[in-house]
């Protein structure tokens, strides 16, 4: 009788295919299967016809001005808010790093709205800078005028939201990031002669990169939840300098537009995959280079 | 590199999924031409191919001449909400009597949860066979009409001799009409009604006969502020309620959903935003919670309102008007086409997706029947929920609802006022389910010009910026 034996490499993938089965079932029904639903209704007529209508669907919603606004407000938010949560929470984590145990209660204090409910923290928000609030409080008393922080300022009130809320947990990536650089590297550089900017810009950026890239891809998924900060904040339909796509995509879904949901949902997943890509791709050509 | 490209995919994907939830497939017919079986229905006696009233003069019909009823099925599924149930029960108890051979499935959940439930399976092609619903459960009813969710009712409407579209208030039917078809049929509605008396409009010079024309209306009110600048619009003036009614009332839709254009009459608007501002400066007044005739009597405003009360509290105004010795007067507020615009409350549907269509129109005709109209179980909830559409009944609920009302106060209350009442009811002239959001852009944009800190130019550029946003959406 003949015996089939299978290579331990075959072993080794049919085990791990039925480990992971379970997982790629659930990720299957949950995430692909709909995905794969969203795309196929962005090309068709509308909710109560699947008939096929090519990019018609799209070429509606990129010449809609509200979808137009929505995007230009988030890249306008991704411009301005990644640069400085990058920014700000490197320049604590570096001030954390060489003093960690002096500083320790500033850790606790940034780590700790990443743990309070978003419920607790827009309700914080709204005392400060409602139109009575602390804020306009403060500005009259020194004898400016009010500002209207849920208006035409609602922008800055959600940058200094998203700041507040997600800089301590970037604060902790980067301190991990830190501690991973070699500290021989910073001695044999004092040795010669290199000054702190000269260890910081030769030494720990490139060092800490594939890190920071980590982080910029956290940052960018952190930038998109902000929207339920702005919608409990602002409601579905605030101020136009803080309507963004998500603001786009949930009103189409209250009203059950989903189509356009979907291809709003289409072009996010493009500018995210061309975005995320360009990433990957930036860290395969830096591993390429190093070795 | 594959293993990464795969990551990269399924990561994006479930980022995606977040964003984009996920809905069922949609295999749905269309009711224009998908329905491929015979009728078997009863009740269906001859195929009328006429425009269905309503439609002919907002939107040229579609052609439904390939129409034909959905097939006879074995089973109904209804989802209602608590509040509703009350109108939904009498209704299901005829229909198992009508249709023994029909299973039905009610399900009767909380409102909240009936709303959910409704929204997310209809969306997905599945759902009720019909359903009654608010404009809480669709906030803005014309966007979602627009999706193609929900059935055209205008060929049921045709092919159905047995439901008489003439038997209906035409102006309050209209308002389920979008581009052509007809995708609600309303159920109840709220009208725009004032109340004031004879006496304290001749003490302001203001002929009542003026309050039938927008123009003679907004001058009314102009007139009454200069004859009495402290006194108030309406019994409960507070800031938001002169926008709130008088923008409800006065039928300003701001948007046209036929050409989803920003569009309206900015002559007419300015009117009404300036007697807004009149009042809203001078007298804003607070929200006391009286009935109309109170601060009538007292004359302390020149109209009361129905404004959030119910109907019944506010006839008993009409009654206790004449026991302070008042003339009362009834007046519907004139749209800006000089008609009087309604507001949808209730309306019934059939989901593009549901299993038993022609199930779920029965039950909508038996909704919108007289035994259901009339108020089948008398009981005061009831007659509460529904304010008949339907003209036959109307006079003859309206008797029913006065004389409940305003039995201790029977000697008040002659023919002639319930005559005059059902007749100011059936006036209407259009209906809306009016999207809160609008309105809440009105005000909003409008009130720095209310309260003098924004010029009236500015705050209407900002308004129309939003509504373009919004209508874009």
């Amino acid at each position: 009788m003949k015996q089939h034996h299978l290579s331990l490499k075959t072993k080794d993938a049919v085990t791990g295919f039925l480990f992971t089965l379970p997982a790629l079932a659930g990720l299957a029904a949950f995430f692909v299967v709909p995905f794969g639903i969203t795309m196929k209704m962005s090309l068709t007529e509308s909710m109560g016809s699947s008939k096929f209508v090519g990019l018609k669907n799209y070429s509606d919603v990129l010449k809609s001005a509200a979808f137009k606004l929505a995007a230009k407000n988030t890249f306008k938010f991704f411009g301005v808010a990644l640069p400085c949560i990058l920014i700000l929470s490197l320049l604590i984590a570096l001030l954390l790093f060489r003093n960690l145990k002096k500083y320790d209660i500033f850790r606790t204090f940034f780590v700790f709205p990443l743990v309070l409910p978003v419920s607790s923290v827009v309700l914080f928000f709204q005392i400060v800078f409602s139109d009575l609030g602390v804020v306009n409080g403060v500005l009259e008393h020194l004898g400016m005028h009010a500002a209207d922080w849920t208006g035409e300022q609602a922008f800055w009130v959600l940058l200094i939201l998203y700041l507040w809320k997600n800089t301590g947990y970037n604060m902790v990536l980067f301190l991990a990031a830190l501690n991973s650089v070699p500290p021989d590297l910073y001695e044999a550089a004092s040795l010669d002669g290199a000054g702190w900017w000269k260890k910081l810009t030769r030494i720990t950026l490139p060092m800490i990169a594939p890190h920071t890239r980590f982080i910029l891809v956290i940052s960018i998924v952190n930038l998109f939840k902000s929207f339920r900060e702005a919608y409990i904040l602002f409601g579905d339909h605030p101020d136009q300098s803080i309507y963004m796509i998500q603001h786009f995509m949930n009103n189409n879904f209250i009203n059950l537009n989903y189509i356009r949901l979907s291809v709003g949902a289409a072009l996010v997943f493009l500018v995210i995959f061309a975005l995320v890509g360009l990433l990957l791709g930036l860290r395969d050509k830096d591993e390429g280079g190093h070795e | 590199m594959k293993t990464r490209v795969l990551s990269l995919v399924f990561t994006l994907a479930l980022l995606l999924s977040a964003f984009a939830g996920c809905s069922g497939e949609t295999e749905i017919s269309s009711g224009k031409t998908d329905n491929p079986g015979q009728s078997g229905a009863n009740d269906i006696v001859s195929e009328n191919n006429d425009p269905v009233p309503g439609t002919e003069e907002i939107y040229p019909a579609p052609d439904y001449s390939d129409f034909a009823m959905p097939e006879e099925t074995n089973r109904l599924v209804v989802y209602i909400g608590e509040f509703a149930n009350r109108v939904m029960t009498p209704a299901i108890r005829l229909f198992e009597e009508m249709y023994p051979g029909v299973e039905v499935d009610l399900q009767v959940t909380k409102d909240s949860e009936c709303r959910q439930k409704i929204r997310t399976e209809v969306a997905a092609g599945k759902g009720p066979d019909m359903f009654l619903a608010t404009g809480e459960d669709f906030p803005d009813i014309y966007k979602t009409m627009s999706t193609g969710i929900l059935e055209d009712l205008n060929p049921y409407i045709q092919k159905d001799n047995s439901f008489n579209m003439s038997e209906y208030n035409e102006g309050v039917m209209r308002g389920g009409v979008f581009r052509g078809s007809r995708y609600i049929l309303p159920a109840a509605y709220q009208f725009p009604v004032l109340l004031t008396s004879k006496e304290i409009l001749e003490e302001s010079g203001i002929d009542p006969d003026s309050l039938n024309t927008y123009q003679g209306f907004i001058d009314a009110c102009t007139a009454y502020h200069n004859a009495k600048p402290k006194n108030k619009l309406f019994q409960d003036g507070m800031k938001n309620g002169y926008l709130k009614y008088l923008f409800e009332y006065t039928g300003i839709r701001m948007i046209d959903y036929e050409t989803n254009s920003v569009s309206f009459n900015e002559e007419r608007f300015k009117q009404f935003i300036d007697v807004c501002k009149l009042y809203y400066t001078s007298n804003p007044g607070q929200a006391t919670g009286e009935l109309a005739c109170d601060p009538l009597s007292r004359r302390e405003c020149l109209f009361g309102t129905m404004g959030d009360n119910d109907i019944m509290l506010f006839l008993t105004s009409y009654v206790y008007m004449k026991a302070y010795e008042l003339t009362p007067l009834l007046s519907l507020v004139p749209d800006e086409n000089d008609g009087a615009t309604a507001q949808i409350t209730y309306f019934t549907a059939i989901p593009t997706g549901a299993a038993n269509k022609l199930n779920g129109w029965r039950l909508i005709k038996i909704l919108l029947s007289d035994e259901i109209q009339y108020g089948i179980d008398d009981s005061k909830e009831n007659q509460r929920q529904l304010f008949p559409v339907g003209n036959p009944v109307r006079n003859e609920s309206m008797r029913k609802l006065i004389s409940y009302h305003t039995a201790t106060y029977a000697d008040f209350v002659t023919e002639e006022d319930i005559q005059m009442i059902s007749d100011k009811t059936m006036t209407i002239t259009n209906a809306v389910m009016f999207p809160t959001v609008i309105y809440h852009d009105v005000e909003e944009n409008m009130v720095p010009y209310l309260s003098g800190n924004d010029s009236y130019e500015k705050c209407l550029g900002r308004l129309k910026n939003e509504l373009e946003l919004y209508k874009d959406e």
